[in-house]
């Protein structure tokens, strides 16, 4: 048998497991829940769960976190938009370069959920929308996982402990030209004449669509003053 | 402090897109500093760990090379993280060895609630485990009394016993109930399931080699 240390570039977490626990303390001390998913590694999403529900370390407050585990691929994604609310942080596990954490990335925007991803890419960072803690090129940093969530556990309770609570800023950006937000919405309901009844980070919303396609259940918008401008993704888009 | 020690690194660079205030930005700072000094003496620790380990992975590795070959099964089981830690171990082993867990929450609660939590695992080791069985139990604390109770009722079944134990064993280094016991000579829990997944890795590779 022949071991040899690892040679894991810790280097490249260090700053991401810092952003990332400043943020889901921020999320925690306003009242978040954690959900969390790791598709075909429900192991890892039950573990960082324990976590934050029933810490190791005594005297460390229980934090409300749950584990949505493997289905279909529709199933997961429709398990987290009914299940998470506005405020809420969705720490995803595994390999980031699919379209399963690139759909809850984007729909993560308009339902107001904060979205961590913590696995491995080919890529320095695949996708946009989404805090990302990357362990590794491939699969072979599955072995990372669980020592990259105990840390943001650990940092996120340092966070908690410190005088001055935690406060994450605003992530929506803002039109250069009228300063209003753009925001992102996922349409619920399809209502008479060129409207729909659309989710966001805010609430519920009615919007114009006259400027975009016909539109289905689901499809997720991009909005801005009212009006929905463009379809960012459509309903079932990984089939 | 911070920046003086890690002085290529800005507030921005960790913060990402977020606005930080000064005392933010030192404790983003301090908190990156805190990832890099854990995650290195960390693997440091996890290869000291095999290494410590090596005759204790080599043993167990036989036990469930001979109970997969034999037509035999491996339950494993645990409390908490170690019980993710027991999916986990299944998840590497199979397909090519029978492996499950005794963790399914009907079974788990009926008994916690009628009988006790001592025997949630005991109790189906009772029922499940025959001698070309192998018992697996992950512990943090090496004193878990449930997994203690479950290796008792494997050896009663005439099963072997693996135990992969923190705190250098604790009781289950030199329990007469465990056949072979792979400890881990720390007192952090999060140290002791990091480096328990490292030796699983180890583990599951020992066993592979030996079914080919």
């Amino acid at each position: 048998m022949t071991l040899t240390p690892p040679d894991d570039d810790y280097n490249e977490q260090a700053d991401s497991l810092a952003g990332a626990a400043h943020v889901v303390a921020a999320r925690i001390h306003a009242g978040a829940t954690l959900w969390c998913i790791a598709p075909g590694l429900d192991d890892h999403a039950r573990h960082l769960a324990v976590e934050f529900v029933h810490p190791a370390s005594v005297g460390a407050r229980a934090v409300s976190a749950v584990a949505l585990l493997t289905l279909p691929h529709d199933d997961l994604i429709d398990s987290a938009r009914y299940s998470a609310r506005a405020g809420d942080v969705i720490v995803s596990m595994g390999d980031a370069d699919t379209q399963f954490v690139s759909e809850l990335g984007e729909r993560s925007q308009a339902w107001g959920v904060t979205h961590l991803h913590i696995g491995w890419s080919a890529q320095p960072r695949p996708f946009t929308a989404t805090r990302f803690v990357r362990i590794g090129e491939d699969s072979r940093a599955e072995r990372l996982l669980t020592r990259a969530y105990h840390l943001l556990w650990e940092l996120t309770f340092i966070c908690l402990r410190q005088p001055q609570s935690p406060v994450a800023s605003s992530e929506t950006e803002s039109c250069a030209v009228c300063a209003d937000e753009a925001t992102i919405g996922e349409v619920e309901q399809l209502l008479d004449g060129d409207s729909a009844r659309v989710r966001t980070a805010f609430g519920p919303s009615r919007v114009d669509v006259s400027l975009v396609p016909p539109l289905k259940r689901h499809d997720l918008l991009l909005m801005h003053a009212g009006s929905a401008l463009r379809v960012l993704a459509p309903a079932k888009s990984i089939l | 402090m911070s920046s003086f020690l890690y002085p290529s690194l800005t507030p921005q660079q960790i913060a990402g897109d977020h606005d930080t205030s000064e005392f933010e930005a030192e404790l983003l700072l301090e908190l990156a500093n805190t990832v890099r000094g854990t995650w290195s003496d960390a693997v440091a620790f996890d290869c000291r760990s095999v290494t410590a380990n090596r005759e204790a992975l080599n043993q167990a590795a036989a036990l469930v090379v001979a109970c997969a070959t034999s037509g035999g099964r491996v339950l494993v089981m645990g409390n908490g993280g170690s019980a993710c830690d027991a999916e986990r171990l299944v998840r590497l082993l199979q397909p090519a060895v029978p492996a499950r867990t005794l963790l399914d929450p009907a079974v788990f609660s009926a008994i916690a609630n009628d009988v006790g939590a001592a025997r949630v695992f005991s109790r189906q080791v009772e029922t499940f485990a025959s001698s070309r069985d192998v018992v697996v139990v992950f512990t943090t604390s090496g004193t878990s009394a449930n997994v203690i109770e479950a290796v008792g009722a494997g050896k009663r079944a005439g099963a072997s016993t693996i135990a992969f134990a923190g705190y250098r064993g604790a009781t289950l280094a030199t329990h007469a109930d465990v056949d072979v016991c792979i400890s881990v000579d720390s007192t952090s829990v999060h140290r002791i399931q990091e480096a328990q997944g490292v030796l699983c890795d180890a583990f599951v590779a020992l066993v592979q080699a030996g079914l080919t």
